[in-house]
């Protein structure tokens, strides 16, 4: 293959990628999977015109023009065209390549450009900044200016768009939820390991309760759970934003942070989209420069033991549930769980193992929320077009409880719940879990 | 001169692609090594603006092209040289369901499954079935008189269509046939389905809906090559029985399959693989699967296995749709040839094509809808590689030649295209073609629509 | 032009038609000649000559279906009965291909011969050929689980008014290799190009045939009955509705002689398949039946099932013997949500046909919501106004006179206004018959020269 590929296509990497474009076989299968081809309808929208702009880019065919990096940006890297695609083709890594090495040294210069790059390297490896940025929040949602805005129509009036992002805008729990975990969690009953846990960047200020339910479950579960003493993102982010660079230094930092914790039997993560990256770290720094074997052997090591937790507690066998839970849920899978882990059956095993727990049919469960990274806060329009056609969804279903199991995606429920009037709560299925233990009084 | 102007006035702005990086992806279907960037591509959003779109077009005196989802495999939405291709992704609306007279009345641009998932509800489902059926939409399937494995017992689409409404290359609307039995006149809905999109522009369709059978028993059989398994072919149909689908697939296949996300389980030793499907009352259903298991241990037959539920059948179904994007992953580019002979003339046509892929040197394998003697050899290559490509089209001609010769043609289901144009000297003389033209300069005078496919050009009519 | 003919053809290939014959009366044609050619080339070749002499040519099979559609202009009537035998029966593929000209019945029975089935039972099965059948586009009884010659045809041979012969389609069972004219041709009643040969799809001979007769004198009963048979999604070779009284004698003695009953329907049921395939069909139909229990049921024995389904198939001449009735077809969709409306069609159109002081008797295909009405004597015009103010009441419906003697016929629009895209159908005739000289008139009218 090589003697046919681009004269410009020279390095190893460069090579693999390139070769991954030629997987496919522009057969179409990939279209039906798609939440934005079927939203856009043009072929640079679906997986197939997207890898065929890839290759085109590529092989010198067509230059990155305004047009190529709107199409490719509009992919939510949900990466739900990769079960269905019948070559095999790894489309997740292409797009994550092509965003880092072909459409970022594109980009138009601006201050647009310098904050995006700035969130994508560094705000996430910032707990302190992220803080800062949450009190602010808070303040603006508690000091009455968010109801100022936008219960009068103010935000609306002036600027559609705004008033669109500031919907997305979670909101900041209250002082206890964002409480750290504690270091190490004993294990109720008799103990079947120990385990450790991530607990994210953003989560802890936005969705700490899902961190506390987490570890609370896995104590009852007999697990010991151990944190990390410094908080560190997984990289992901920074990945999806074709940073590659800043995401490696987060999973070296996240590497090390775990290796201190000593002899561990699982990373468990709650979050689907850094159980994803972190399962993926040992590629991702297999294909950077300079990565010494040592270092890349080590990444396959901690890459081989992570688990999303509702994986792990399946895999594991869940303890009989005590308590009980009345309640009708849907659930809704991640993407980067069910298509980029390929975990689908584990969080509906889970959640049958709540005593009073329905689970309700929910159509296109598997279709991605919107959420997508930073989605919603890029492209708010087309974020919503998506979010709205799975609320009505949900609507339908006639569930009272929606469960999903990543970060991004109970903001982006939560968010869409809400501007439909929808009495609907959104948690994580740990959460279902953890209630009924607390019902039974544990 | 593309009247861009206009074109976006009529669908907006946003479905008008005319930047040279926007048309580029639609410079072929999955028919890689033919391709030509058209000029613009235009996403109506029904049949007005479709009507629209064309009449500025035909006024504007350029050639244009309407294109499904681009699963086609001979080239067919092939754009005309400096042409506009008419994407119908969407037009994609289930317009009507009428489950009591088994009808569906839908836009051209939905795909085919989605059919049947709306219809599902109802214990009724759309017959035809190619292999992309997740992705091919109606008005592509209407365009090529498509086929799939249950061609075999219910037919190909020509059968399930009853009413059009199609967009004259003029810009006319036309509705031909009716949802009642016997319309008068001239069956134009008949005509227009198989013209492969040369004559009109289908935009809507009234569909006949099947009813679901309420059982399905699905045989897996092994052989230890693929003359044994059209041997067991032949056997179940001479003795009567009547299944809906007979799929085999050879060695080649067989490996690829069990290589990719669609592994199915087929025995890797096997030569080739056989999957027979009865469909139809529970007894009957149980009666002549058991029969065909009877009559097939007769022969040489490797391993037979029953398909134990709904999950198991749609496995071993599972391997055999993704067999081609299996094949795909041995090399950048996939040929799917596609070729009919009588079905007593497979096995020794399949063991031909065989010998043709060694003599050119090209990776082929072979699938075969056996019951309609209906074969599709894929071919492996790399399209970059100009000497390897040659070498590909020569098998193509090779094979295509010695289907002919055997008493076959050129193709079962995925159309003359561009691809075949040229071939169609062998199974038709001058005025068979001359005739087929007078009917499509009915429609399409000044071939504008889609003007390089199917027939021949005059002066190429003779070898 | 009778000179040219034979020395084309032989002194006895073209005569001059008798004045009360068989070709008068159907076509209305004292003065026209017959031109009998032996083989495609030879069809060609009269159709040029009389293209050259503005001669109407009017092809003729067995004659069985010449009352379809309007009256021709008809100078030269083209036997196809020369134009005889199988070409190839090609049992492994199960396919056959025979010349237009080969009886239907000789071509049902050499392919039974040989273990095999050709699912077409038109009327006048007994002198129809295969060709005829294809361009009248008919069916009969095994229309409703079959479908159309359509359905069955692979591809034809074809003679054309500027002296070209042209083929399309072939005897592959799956065939998308250029445009498939013969899906044109079928149903063109003859007047865009002479059928020459025609190959078809065979299916294998079932194992057992059974015959179920349900009798209903209450019409809401038998919609009760037509609405559970779909929903149970049964799949029957033959499903029909007739008027009792046309399936008397066959048979049908002791209590069956019941279902011959004035002023009862009677619904008959064909199923095919294998010995408990079929009998799981009957036990499934029986089981509908607690809900519409007909007056009358019958499982018919062997030998009543042939006589039986004659009957059914000829019931237009069972109602006029001498073929001076007429036929009309109202087609409706069979259901308004989950609801039959066939009762209630027949109710309205009896009481139409009651209230005008004419007798008719019926003839349905339930699934397919066509409804026959046989008349013993061409239908008055108040009747035909009537009917067709009915048909036109409700979107959805449509009348034609499907049938009716050739004088009655003359100088009417027979298919009573409901032919469509006038202009493209004169293009199509005019690209397949350059010259304008087959059959004209009898879809669309000639346009004045």
């Amino acid at each position: 293959m090589s003697d046919l590929a681009p004269p410009h296509i020279r390095s190893r990497v460069d090579l693999i990628q390139y070769g991954r474009a030629l997987d496919c076989v522009h057969c179409g299968l990939c279209l039906p999977a798609c939440p934005t081809y079927d939203l856009f309808a043009r072929e640079g929208t679906g997986p197939r015109g997207r890898v065929y702009l890839m290759r085109g880019l590529a092989e010198g065919e067509i230059r990155p023009a305004p047009t190529v990096l709107r199409d490719l940006d509009l992919c939510l890297v949900c990466r739900a065209c990769e079960p269905v695609c019948p070559s095999g083709v790894r489309f997740g890594e292409m797009m994550e390549f092509c965003r880092a090495h072909i459409l970022e040294p594109a980009r138009p210069p601006g201050r647009g450009l310098r904050l995006r790059r700035f969130v994508a390297r560094h705000l996430f490896n910032r707990p302190r900044l992220l803080h800062a940025l949450a009190v602010l929040l808070l303040l603006y949602d508690r000091l009455g200016l968010r109801r100022l805005l936008c219960s009068y129509g103010v935000l609306e009036y002036f600027s559609p768009e705004l008033a669109l992002r500031d919907s997305f805008l979670p909101r900041i729990p209250r002082w206890s939820e964002r409480r750290r975990l504690p270091r190490r969690t004993a294990a109720r009953g008799a103990t079947r390991g120990r385990v450790a846990l991530l607990e994210g960047c953003v989560a802890p200020l936005l969705l700490g309760r899902v961190n506390h339910a987490t570890a609370r479950v896995l104590a009852e579960q007999g697990f010991e759970v151990l944190v990390p003493r410094r908080r560190t993102c997984c990289g992901a982010l920074s990945a999806h934003f074709g940073q590659l660079g800043a995401a490696r230094a987060a999973a070296r930092r996240t590497i090390a942070a775990f290796q201190a914790l000593g002899p561990i039997d699982a990373v468990l993560s709650n979050s689907a989209g850094c159980g994803a990256m972190m399962k993926d770290y040992g590629r991702l720094l297999e294909e950077a420069e300079g990565a010494s074997a040592a270092e890349v052997r080590a990444a396959h090591g901690f890459a081989a033991r992570v688990r999303d937790v509702t994986e792990f507690l399946a895999d594991q066998g869940i303890r009989p549930v005590p308590g009980r839970v009345e309640a009708r849920v849907a659930y809704a899978a991640a993407c980067h769980l069910a298509h980029a882990q390929r975990v689908t059956a584990a969080p509906l095993e889970l959640l049958r193992a709540v005593p009073g727990l329905e689970l309700v049919p929910l159509e296109r469960a598997d279709r991605c929320c919107g959420a997508g990274g930073l989605y919603n806060a890029l492209h708010p329009r087309e974020s919503l077009a998506l979010l709205e056609a799975h609320v009505e969804d949900l609507r339908r279903s006639g569930a009272d409880t929606l469960a999903t199991a990543n970060p991004g995606c109970l903001l982006q429920w939560r968010a869409g719940v809400e501007r439909a009037g929808l009495a609907v709560e959104v948690c994580h299925p740990v959460e279902l879990l953890d209630r009924a233990a607390r019902v039974a009084g544990r | 001169m593309l009247p861009l102007e206009r074109l976006r006035r009529i669908v907006g702005a946003e479905h008008v692609l005319s930047a040279p990086e926007e048309t580029f992806p639609y410079e072929c279907d999955a028919l890689t090594w033919l391709r030509r960037r058209p000029a613009a591509v235009v996403l109506p959003g029904g049949t007005a603006e479709t009507a629209a779109v064309v009449a500025a077009l035909a006024e504007a005196g350029l050639p244009f092209v309407a294109r499904g989802a681009g699963t086609g495999l001979s080239a067919g939405a092939l754009c005309p040289a400096g042409g506009v291709v008419i994407e119908t992704a969407r037009m994609k609306r289930l317009l009507a369901l009428d489950p009591w007279n088994r009808l569906a009345r839908v836009e051209c641009g939905i795909a085919n499954a989605e059919v049947s998932r709306a219809a599902e509800a109802h214990g009724l489902f759309f017959a035809p079935d190619p292999s992309s059926q997740h992705v091919c939409t109606i008005g592509g399937n209407i365009a090529e008189n498509a086929g799939g494995p249950h061609t075999f017992k219910y037919g190909a689409t020509a059968r399930h269509v009853l009413a059009l409404t199609v967009v004259l290359p003029d810009g006319r609307v036309l509705h031909t046939g009716s949802p009642l039995a016997d319309p008068s006149g001239y069956d134009l809905t008949g005509l227009l389905v198989g013209t492969e999109g040369t004559c009109a522009i289908v935009t809507e369709a009234t569909l006949k809906l099947t009813p679901v059978p309420p059982a399905v028993e699905t045989l897996l059989l092994a052989f230890r090559g693929v003359e044994d398994a059209c041997a067991a072919v032949q056997r179940v149909i001479a003795s009567g029985l009547e299944p809906c689908t007979m799929e085999v697939m050879d060695g080649a296949t067989i490996a690829a399959v069990e290589a990719s996300v669609n592994a199915a389980g087929y025995p890797r030793d096997a030569g080739a693989v056989l999957i027979l499907e009865f469909d139809g009352g529970g007894a009957a259903v149980a009666e002549s699967a058991e029969r065909a298991e009877r009559l097939c241990r007769e022969l040489e037959v490797l391993a037979c296995e029953r398909a134990r539920d709904r999950a198991h059948r749609l496995k071993l179904w599972k391997g055999r749709k993704g067999a081609f994007g299996a094949m795909g992953r041995l090399a950048p580019d996939l040929l799917v040839q596609d070729a009919v002979v009588p079905r007593s003339r497979l096995a020794e046509v399949s063991a031909r094509v065989l010998e043709i892929g060694r003599e050119q040197g090209v990776r082929l394998s072979n699938v075969l809808h056996a019951g309609d003697g209906n074969l599709h050899p894929n071919i492996s290559y790399d399209r970059r590689d100009a000497d390897e490509t040659r070498r590909v089209l020569e098998a193509c001609a090779c094979i295509l030649s010695a289907c002919v010769a055997a008493g076959g043609t050129l193709s079962g289901e995925h159309g003359i295209g561009l691809e075949k144009r040229d071939f169609m000297h062998l199974v038709y003389g001058v005025s068979d073609v001359e005739k087929m033209r007078a009917v499509r300069d009915v429609f399409n005078g000044r071939a504008l629509l889609n003007p390089d496919k199917v027939l021949p050009a005059r002066e190429q009519q003779t070898p | 032009m009778i000179e040219r003919l034979q020395r084309l053809l032989g002194d006895g290939g073209a005569w001059e038609v008798a004045r009360d014959g068989e070709v008068a009366r159907e076509l209305g044609a004292p003065r026209a000649l017959v031109a009998a050619p032996r083989d495609l080339e030879q069809c060609a070749a009269v159709l040029r000559i009389a293209a050259e002499a503005g001669r109407a040519v009017v092809p003729w099979g067995g004659g069985q279906h010449q009352r379809l559609g309007n009256v021709p202009r008809a100078d030269l009537v083209l036997v196809t009965s020369g134009l005889a035998g199988i070409v190839d029966h090609d049992e492994a593929d199960q396919t056959i291909v025979a010349r237009a000209g080969t009886r239907l019945a000789d071509l049902v029975a050499a392919v039974r011969a040989r273990g095999q089935f050709l699912p077409l039972d038109p009327a006048g099965l007994a002198r129809a050929t295969i060709g005829g059948v294809v361009a009248a586009g008919v069916n009969g009884p095994y229309r409703s689980g079959f479908g159309l010659p359509r359905d069955l045809l692979l591809g034809a041979r074809t003679a054309h008014s500027d002296g070209a012969r042209a083929a399309c389609g072939g005897r592959l069972v799956k065939n998308v290799t250029g445009f498939d004219l013969h899906r044109l041709y079928h149903g063109s009643l003859g007047t865009l190009a002479v059928l020459g040969e025609v190959s078809l799809r065979l299916l294998p001979l079932p194992e057992r045939e059974a015959t179920l007769a349900l009798g209903f004198d209450d019409l809401e009963r038998l919609d009760a009955f037509v609405l559970a048979f779909r929903a149970a999604g049964l799949a029957a070779a033959s499903y029909v509705l007739v008027h009792g009284p046309l399936l008397a004698g066959n048979g049908l003695e002791g209590g069956a002689a019941e279902l011959a009953r004035d002023g009862m329907f009677v619904v008959l049921l064909r199923f095919h398949g294998t010995e408990r395939g079929v009998g799981e069909s009957l036990a499934r139909t029986r089981e509908l039946l607690g809900r519409a229990a007909p007056a009358a049921e019958l499982e018919a024995p062997e030998d009543v099932q042939a006589p039986l389904w004659l009957a059914c198939r000829e019931a237009f001449a069972g109602v006029s013997p001498d073929g001076g009735g007429a036929v009309l077809r109202l087609t409706f969709l069979p259901h308004a949500g989950e609801r039959s409306v066939l009762g209630g069609v027949v109710e309205s159109v009896a009481a139409l046909v009651a209230g005008a002081g004419a007798r008719a008797a019926f003839y349905a295909e339930p699934g397919l919501g066509v409804l026959r009405v046989l008349l013993p004597e061409p239908p008055g015009e108040e009747l035909l106004a009537r009917l067709q103010a009915f048909a036109r009441r409700e979107e959805g419906r449509q009348l034609v006179v499907e049938s009716a003697p050739a004088s009655w016929r003359q100088g009417r629009d027979v298919l009573l206004g409901t032919l469509p895209h006038a202009a493209l159908a004169r293009a199509l005739k005019a690209a397949l018959d350059p010259a304008g000289i087959l059959s004209p008139g009898r879809l669309y009218p000639e346009e004045p020269r």
